[in-house]
C-alpha cells in the first residue's frame, strides 16, 4: 500500500514539473495580440459564446420596429460609439480593428450575419471577455433600447450605401483637423480639384 | 500683414506636395492611369507619375465601404495611405490602403 502511494506521488511530482515547464516553454508571447487566432480557435470561441448567451435571450426578437428615422439614429450613434473599431460600414477595417486579438469581426459576413438578433444583442450589452468588445449596455436590458437598434443596424450592413456612410462621417469622434483633411480627401475623390492639406497623426 | 497671411494661405494650398505625413506614413492622391494585379499608377495634381505597390494586406474602399473584390479603374480618383517600408524595385511606394471613387465632375 505504501509502495503504491510512493509511485503514485512521484508519477504526480513529475507531471506537476512536467506541466510547469511546459506552461514556462508556452506562456512567452502567449499573451501578445500580435497574431492572428487560427480557425479552429475561432470557431470554438464562437461556439462556447453561443452556449454562454442564456437562452432566453437566444429567443428574443428585436422589440424595435424598423424605420428610416429609427436606422439614421443607429448609424449616428455607430459613428460616434463603434465605428472607431468597427467602422462605418461594419467591416471592422480601422487603424485598430485588425490589430486586437481576435481581431474586430466584419459585422457583413455571414458568421456575424447567421447570429440571431438576441445573440447580437446580448454582445451588445454584456461585451465578450477577453477582447476588445466592452459592455455598452447601462441598467436593465430591457431598458435597454439604443442596443436593438444598432442590432438593426447590424442587420442592414450588407446593404448600406456610399449615401448612409458619407452622413455617417460627420458623426465620427474626429478632431477639427481630422475632419477638415477627411472632408478634404472625399472633396478630391468625388472629381474636385484640391491640394492635399497637412496632416498630423 | 492680411496680404502677407492671404499668401502663405496660397502657398501652403499650391505647393503642399501630393504625399503628406500619417505617423510613420503617408497619403498619396491621384487619378488612375494603369493598374496592374500587384500595383497601380496615379498621377497626383501636380503632374507626378507614381507606381504604388499592393502591400499584402491591403484594403480597398470604394465610395467610403471596404470592398474585397473591386479595384480602382483607370480615370478613378485615388487616395492611398503609403509607407516606404519594403518598396519593391521600379515602385514609388507600397499602399496599405486605398479609397476610391469614380469622380462626379472629370478634372
Amino acid at each position: 500500500m505504501l509502495r503504491r502511494i510512493k509511485i503514485f506521488f512521484i508519477v504526480f511530482l513529475l507531471l506537476l514539473v512536467g506541466a510547469i515547464l511546459a506552461a514556462l516553454w508556452l506562456l512567452p508571447g502567449t499573451f501578445s495580440a500580435k497574431s492572428t487566432p487560427p480557425e479552429w480557435e475561432v470557431k470554438a470561441a464562437r461556439f462556447i459564446r453561443h452556449l454562454a448567451t442564456p437562452s432566453h435571450f437566444l429567443k428574443m426578437s428585436n422589440p424595435v420596429r424598423f424605420s428610416p428615422e429609427i436606422l439614421a439614429e443607429a448609424r449616428h450613434h455607430f459613428a460616434d460609439h463603434c465605428a472607431t473599431c468597427h467602422a462605418n460600414d461594419g467591416s471592422g477595417k480601422t487603424h485598430m480593428g485588425p490589430n486586437f486579438y481576435p481581431p474586430v469581426p466584419d459585422l457583413r459576413n455571414p458568421a456575424i450575419q447567421s447570429m440571431v438578433d438576441g445573440e447580437l444583442f446580448y454582445v451588445i450589452h454584456y461585451g465578450i471577455r477577453f477582447t476588445g468588445m466592452p459592455a455598452w449596455g447601462k441598467g436593465l436590458p430591457q431598458e435597454d433600447l439604443e442596443s436593438w437598434k444598432l442590432v438593426l443596424l447590424i442587420r442592414h450592413f450588407p446593404n448600406i450605401t456610399p449615401k448612409e456612410i458619407a452622413e455617417m462621417k460627420h458623426y465620427n469622434p474626429l478632431t477639427r483637423e481630422e475632419r477638415e483633411q477627411q472632408e478634404a480627401l472625399d472633396q478630391f475623390l468625388s472629381g474636385e480639384d484640391i491640394s492635399p492639406p497637412e496632416h498630423h497623426h | 500683414m492680411k496680404y502677407f497671411s492671404m499668401l502663405a494661405i496660397l502657398c501652403s494650398i499650391f505647393l503642399t506636395t501630393p504625399a503628406w505625413a500619417h505617423g510613420d506614413a503617408s497619403h498619396v492622391m491621384g487619378t488612375v492611369t494603369a493598374l496592374g494585379n500587384d500595383h497601380v499608377v496615379v498621377t497626383t495634381p501636380k503632374g507626378e507619375s507614381l507606381t504604388l505597390a499592393f502591400h499584402p494586406q491591403i484594403t480597398f474602399q470604394q465610395n467610403g465601404i471596404h470592398v474585397e473584390h473591386a479595384r480602382p479603374q483607370i480615370g478613378d480618383r485615388l487616395v492611398a495611405e503609403v509607407s516606404k517600408k519594403g518598396v519593391p524595385e521600379n515602385r514609388d511606394w507600397v499602399a496599405t490602403e486605398i479609397m476610391f471613387a469614380t469622380p462626379q465632375k472629370k478634372p
